[in-house]
């Protein structure tokens, strides 16, 4: 028996050919130098964070209270009153108005004068945003988030479908079509930097296109430029050590056979079904020893240490004192303690979009939960709270030095703003935040929400010119409060993805707008996407 | 024969010829697939050249034969036999001359016949199969068999007259277009000088077979490869003997596959107990989930594992208590229930899929582990009795645990008020995940389907009561139920209760256009294939659609599985990371202990590998608990653009290789107390005619086991598996003997070391065996080489050890030839005398296949 096949691999030649294979190279964009302590954020950054599920932001930002009949403040409490776990007796919507939400007047009260208030459509309208969201508050306040409401990223009310027309930043998308670029992936390209996902599995957000800015193709898949790491601190492949004895120790053995044996197979050429595995040894291997190298020198910060683990002083347990983590969920905050590591590494992995995920957001019964417990105890990280867990997880916190909450703990971005080396690197950071669709503006008998369209999303940055874009509360709603016929009403979508995060891409790579979201580009042929008000985001970045 | 009217032979003659041209030009078309490279300009412009005299033929036709036809009152039948075999003279006059019959006896074949009858041939007394034209391309097929040794080249196969290529796969099977066919076909077998061959099982074949209304592979195309690939993919890799591999690669494809591919809750064909099995009760029991865990967890059974008790106390690492349902280990039950023998890996593939990916159900949001067990069961018993699949899904849309995951458990509708007090998830999810309805173009799906469903869905709550059934099944309600009809998907659904309409919709569901549109897609999407284009998909809706009300997911299954859709080069599928973990445990274990253990350790040694310990390093989502909810767990896509998972695969094999070092035996393991416990790698590895375990030998069958094809085992391939086995430390009557291994560079290094110090000197001996002794690794290539003047490693030492090798550097290097024919023909001393060289082989055999599990070639299954 003789197995041997030598006349499957072609061996390679020369290393044009070698460039264009998909894994015969590693990661075009690392830098190998690597110098010591946190560098300066060298290039604008986008952070997109995926909320999965579809979450309901009509519990974070509400309309006050209005006992008038068929007014919107109360239309909204008479038909959500049970996803808040009240009862139908409306004193209990009015405390929980003004207990648990922080009320702003759009031109009146704690509304600061910078805000943007796009085309004048809410002037005078009272909302209020969950007061345990410390972060978003000041950082509103500051002038530093923009609202995007009735905003739209799937047209329909299917998880996944969806969730591809967000994440492929195209709302023609359907489900076949699945292997279609990502609008980070193209805005990566595009901006000539990494594609860099902080979860384990990289969404379909983070895949790139098929060739070279501007002129590559978005209908395929080429992840040349996508790292994901989920622990930068601890990435990076297992070697031997030359300068040791080198028979003996067989892990070692192991290893070195292994990087020998990846090395030679390199230079030849397999089936592609394989070659993404090359890639991912390269990668890992030149990547994980760059970082590796920095971090040495470069400690987790404590706030963000804090997310997760017990640091003394931080989050204290009022029982007995001790320390307790800060968020619910750990992988939200390894996610943000990685997003930190590569940002004071930017040198070395030149990173224009960096992927998030945050789940937990189908809240189709009692989407608030822990209700008792939470009120003696709102930091306590151990208490289901249903969405609310999420959202002070993600918007908890505090930001500036007039704070809505100054004895708040930091929560994710509330740490990581608060640890970023310099006010130039928070200035190159913008966030996106967003879930596939909103959900129905009645909450069903099973003290949640189903499946609607329309939703807010955010964009958050320093350079971001803050306020409110769109109608916050539209009036036509109320009459679908009341209309029993509308059985399923939700939020109308008027604002379609792709006007804001082509602006988002214009401030990441000037230009890259209208090539990573075609529908906005001068001259496009075909459906126009929504806008609620035209013009209303030409001046989103200062 | 007469025909009665001018119509009627007008009809016969218009309809023979156009269908005549069309089944040429039809036939034609789907040959174009299977015709060989070498099938060549010469057939495309036959086939060109007959298609035009046909269009000729028609012309003749009309002008001449029909208006005779017309003109007489009947066509008599010497008439029309005149005028047909003027037709069949212009069709056949392209065909290649006729030939002469070769040399022997003939041996007639019609078309679909397969000859009970063996042949004996030698140089002197060649056969031939002769067979006429047929309207389609024919596969030749035959077995052979000899008293003595013989190899391919002693076999001599012309095809009319031409040597001819065998079937890739496959020895002795022919295949000939339909072009390249003769009016009269010979297929010549004859034995080189002195080999004396048995022909049997000739057959001769339609190239272009269907099962299931997919395009099934021919005998030739069905072979070990492709029966590896079919247990790759759909059984985890399986547990089959080779024995029983080579065995469905003889066998007709569609036999096999029922052999291979069945729900049973026993396959011991598929999960043959190993030989000596202590632990022989799977074979016969414990073939539901409920059943395999409470087996798992009782004090009653005899697994030699603690139920009970502190963890250390007895040494044991594990505790069978949390295997329960109802234990914290109860997803490790599963794990252990895919890897053990005797049960049915295909069922649990099966069954890991419906429950993670197709109806998915989390532990994560409050379904409890017996209730998932109950569902995972009566889905397979479903299956298992074969129902259609809307019956499958009917079950399983009915469960507890579905009804706990969505929380419909608390709907009601209030008929007082005339209100549903309901949420709507499943009643979305019912139709989108089960069946892939999206109400695409149906403008009444959200406000009509979705919120009828929902009421559909009422007065269901989860039994609570202290029965054995509590809280693992539906309380099917009226009080609080909708009553009357309702109208989803545009239909009527009827019935008393949730339970009774959901049946009445699954009938309805199974038809919907979008169903029949994107259920059987979504199936191979997930299972087989990662590449799923619009064509393949529509070849798998007419395969679906063809079962007509009858669904049966098996039967779609297995005609896949043997289909050239799976089988083709455009097919690929990358593993998650729970079929990697799963597949790596299926190819490392041997017997039931090793499933028990799973990677356990007693007494300092550890018997299994990990499904657990991968699944959650790699953060991949526990059974049973998917990522994304009821969309699933981690997809093939996700896993393979992971470069974590990547990462923790090859961290884990080789910063801690001794997790497969370490678990080729165990101090009393099998808790009898008398024999220590030994991986049976003797079992089912080759062993020569001599008793041996030739390296060579070995390194090529646990590459294909590991594998499934040898595509990838070149010249590199070789060199590292060789080291792995054979380069081992020659200490005779030492402790430490055979201890101490090499990999390929690290013995390059010494190899050049010695050379480079030592030739010319007397005793020089670069042989291998010399090499491994004593006196050859401990003065050569050796760290702090102060006689040399080095610390370390000198500047030579580190380019050898640093050196990258490609598999033609080996090939064109003597001196590394002439090591691995050294080393290929080194044995594996795993039935040795010396207890220490036993487990010293062992632990290199498991080591070899621990640097398999790190290549890319175990991540994925196809091209």
């Amino acid at each position: 028996m003789n197995n041997i096949n030598n006349n499957r691999r072609r061996f390679l030649q020369s290393a044009f050919y070698s460039s264009l294979l998909y894994g015969a190279g590693s990661l075009p964009n690392i830098i190998s130098n690597t110098g010591a302590m946190p560098q300066p954020l060298n290039s604008r950054v986008l952070a997109n964070l995926y909320l999965n599920g579809g979450p309901d932001m009509r519990h974070l930002v509400v309309p006050a209270y209005d006992a008038t009949p068929n007014s919107y403040g109360n239309e909204y409490w008479k038909n959500r009153y049970r996803s808040h776990q009240l009862t139908s007796d409306e004193s209990t919507w009015q405390a929980r108005w003004e207990n648990d939400y922080y009320p702003i007047t759009v031109g009146g009260q704690n509304w600061n004068g910078g805000l943007v208030d796009s085309n004048g459509l809410n002037s005078q309208v009272t909302f209020g945003i969950w007061r345990e969201a410390g972060w978003l508050i000041d950082m509103f306040r500051a002038g530093n988030v923009a609202l995007i409401f009735n905003a739209v990223g799937g047209t329909n009310r299917a998880h996944d479908l969806s969730t591809l027309m967000l994440e492929q930043g195209n709302l023609f998308s359907t489900l076949s079509q699945s292997t279609r670029s990502g609008w980070g992936g193209r805005l990566a390209r595009s901006a000539g930097g990494n594609s860099v996902s902080l979860i384990s599995s990289p969404r379909p957000f983070t895949f790139g296109p098929v060739g070279a800015a501007p002129n590559y193709n978005p209908n395929a898949i080429d992840n040349v430029d996508l790292l994901s790491v989920e622990n930068a601190r601890e990435i990076g492949l297992y070697d031997f050590d030359i300068e040791r004895q080198q028979l003996g120790n067989r892990d070692e053995t192991m290893a070195r056979a292994a990087k020998s044996y990846y090395a030679g197979l390199r230079q030849e050429r397999i089936a592609r079904v394989y070659t993404k595995f090359l890639d991912h040894e390269s990668t890992i291997r030149q990547f994980g020893e760059a970082i590796q190298q920095r971090l040495d020198s470069v400690p987790t910060p404590l706030l963000i240490d804090a997310l997760r683990n017990e640091v003394p002083g931080i989050n204290l347990d009022p029982n007995n004192n001790n320390p307790r983590r800060v968020l619910r969920s750990t992988g939200f905050a390894r996610q943000i303690s990685n997003l930190y590591d590569l940002l004071v590494s930017s040198d070395l992995v030149p990173a224009s979009v960096m992927s998030m995920e945050y789940g937990g957001w189908d809240s189709h019964g009692s989407q608030r939960q822990g209700v008792s417990a939470s009120t003696d105890d709102p930091n306590n990280p151990n208490i289901s709270r249903g969405i609310e867990n999420g959202l002070k997880d993600i918007f908890g916190g505090q930001f500036g030095g007039n704070p809505s909450d100054s004895s708040a703990p930091h929560s994710g971005f509330s740490a990581l703003w608060a640890s970023l080396p310099s006010s130039a690197d928070r200035q190159k950071v913008v966030l996106t935040i967003a879930g596939e669709f909103g959900r129905q503006i009645r909450d069903n008998g099973d003290a949640g929400t189903d499946h609607g369209k329309g939703n807010l999303m955010f964009v958050i940055g320093e350079q971001c010119r803050g306020g409110i874009y769109g109608q916050i509360f539209p009036n036509e709603e109320i009459e679908r409060f009341q209309d029993v016929s509308q059985r399923t009403p939700d939020i109308d979508p008027r604002t379609d993805i792709d006007t804001f995060y082509s602006q988002v891409c214009n401030f990441i790579q000037p230009g890259s707008g209208s090539i990573v979201f075609p529908r906005t580009a001068g001259g496009f042929s075909g459906e126009a996407p929504r806008i609620e008000r035209v013009g209303m985001f030409n001046n989103l970045f200062s | 024969m007469t025909y009665p009217n001018t119509d009627f032979a007008f009809t016969y003659l218009t309809t023979s010829f156009t269908l005549g041209i069309t089944k040429g030009f039809l036939t034609r078309r789907l040959l174009k697939r299977r015709l060989p490279k070498s099938a060549d300009r010469r057939n495309i412009f036959n086939s060109i050249q007959k298609t035009i005299k046909q269009a000729i033929l028609m012309v003749m036709m009309v002008c001449f034969i029909v208006p005779q036809t017309q003109a007489q009152s009947s066509l008599s039948p010497e008439r029309l036999s005149a005028v047909l075999a003027v037709i069949n003279m212009l069709l056949l006059s392209g065909r290649p001359e006729p030939i002469d019959p070769p040399e022997g006896t003939p041996i007639p074949i019609e078309l679909s016949e397969l000859l009970s009858g063996s042949f004996e041939v030698t140089q002197d007394q060649p056969i031939y199969g002769q067979f006429d034209l047929q309207e389609e391309g024919v596969e030749f097929c035959f077995d052979l068999s000899s008293n003595d040794s013989f190899s391919p080249n002693d076999v001599l196969v012309e095809v009319n007259g031409r040597a001819a290529q065998a079937v890739q796969g496959k020895d002795n099977c022919y295949q000939i277009s339909e072009p390249q066919q003769r009016l009269i076909n010979y297929i010549s077998i004859r034995a080189r000088n002195g080999v004396v061959l048995t022909v049997s099982r000739v057959e001769l074949a339609s190239t272009e077979q269907r099962f299931g209304e997919l395009n099934k592979l021919t005998r030739g195309e069905w072979s070990e490869r492709a029966v590896r690939k079919v247990l790759n993919v759909f059984a985890f890799g399986g547990h089959a003997r080779t024995e029983q591999i080579l065995l469905w690669a003889e066998m007709d494809p569609e036999q096999a596959i029922q052999e291979m591919l069945n729900f049973q809750q026993h396959n011991l064909l598929l999960s043959p107990l190993a030989e000596g099995e202590r632990y022989t009760e799977t074979a016969t029991q414990h073939g539901t989930l409920e059943e395999y865990a409470a087996f798992l967890s009782s004090p009653d059974s005899d697994i030699a594992i603690p139920v009970t008790g502190t963890v250390g106390e007895n040494d044991f690492n594990i505790r069978r208590r949390g295997f329960a349902t109802d234990g914290n280990s109860f997803d490790d039950a599963f794990g252990r229930m895919i890897t053990v023998r005797g049960l049915n890996p295909f069922r649990q593939r099966i069954g890991f899929w419906e429950t993670n990916y197709h109806l998915a159900v989390n532990r994560d949001v409050g379904v409890s582990g017996p209730q998932v067990a109950r569902y995972y069961d009566v889905i397979m018993q479903a299956h298992e009795e074969g129902l259609p699949y809307e019956q499958v899904m009917g079950e399983a849309a009915k469960s507890a645990a579905i009804a706990q995951q969505y929380g419909h458990r608390r709907n009601q509708w209030i008929e007082s008020r005339q209100e549903c007090r309901c949420n709507d998830d499943f009643a979305r999810e019912i139709h989108q995940l089960f069946y892939g309805i999206f109400g695409e173009d149906d403008p009444n799906h959200e406000d009509g389907t979705i919120r009828e469903t929902a009421k559909m869905l009422t007065d269901m709550p989860i039994l609570d009561d202290d029965s054995s059934d509590d809280g693992l099944v539906v309380n099917f309600g009226t009080s609080l139920h909708h009553i009357p009809d309702l109208t989803i998907l545009g239909q009527t659904v009827s019935g008393a209760n949730a339970s009774e309409k959901i049946d009445n919709l699954m009938r309805i569901s199974i038809e919907h256009p979008e169903s029949l549109k994107n259920l059987p897609v979504m199936i191979i999407s997930v299972l087989a294939d990662d590449n799923m284009n619009e064509s393949k998909a529509r070849e798998l809706r007419e395969s679906w659609a063809s079962m007509g009300n009858n669904k049966n997911l098996l039967r779609f299954l297995q005609a896949y599985a043997i289909s050239d859709l799976f089988h083709s080069s455009s097919q690929f599928k990358y593993f998650t990371t729970h079929e990697r973990a799963l597949y790596m445990a299926n190819k490392n274990n041997i017997d039931n202990l090793e499933a028990w253990f799973g990677g356990g350790s007693h007494n300092g040694g550890r018997a299994g590998r990990s499904v657990g310990g991968t699944i959650s390093d790699e953060n991949a989502g526990d059974f049973f608990r998917p990522l994304a909810n009821v969309f699933g767990g981690q997809t093939s896509i996700e896993a393979s653009d992971s470069a974590l998972v990547f990462e923790l695969n090859y961290n884990t094999l080789t910063d801690d290789e001794q997790e497969m070092r370490d678990i080729v035996g165990c101090d009393g393991c099998d808790g009898t107390g008398e024999e220590p416990w030994e991986k049976k790698w003797h079992t089912v590895l080759p062993q020569r005619e001599d008793g041996e375990f030739y390296v060579s030998d070995v390194a090529e069958w646990l590459w294909n086991h590991a594998v499934g094809n040898f595509d990838n085992y070149t010249e590199l391939e070789r060199a590292q598996l060789y080291t792995w086995l054979a380069a081992a430390r020659s200490l005779p009557g030492n402790n430490n003997d055979q201890n101490t291994v090499f990999d390929f560079n690290l013995l390059m290094c010494l190899v050049e070391d010695y050379e480079r110090k030592e030739s010319g000197e007397d005793d020089f001996d670069l042989s291998f065996a010399n090499l491994m002794t004593n006196n050859v690794y401990n003065d050569y290539c050796i760290n702090n080489d102060r006689d040399a003047g080095f610390d370390g490693y000198s500047p030579q030492e580190r380019e050898a050890i640093n050196r990258v090798y490609t598999g033609q550097d080996i090939a064109d290097n003597p001196l590394i030839q002439s090591l691995l024919t050294q080393m290929g023909e080194a044995t594996l001393p795993l039935l040795s005398d010396n207890s220490i060289l036993r487990q010293r082989a062992r632990e290199r055999v498991n080591n070899t296949l621990g640097f398999i599990f790190t290549t890319p070639f175990v991540f994925a299954e196809g091209e």
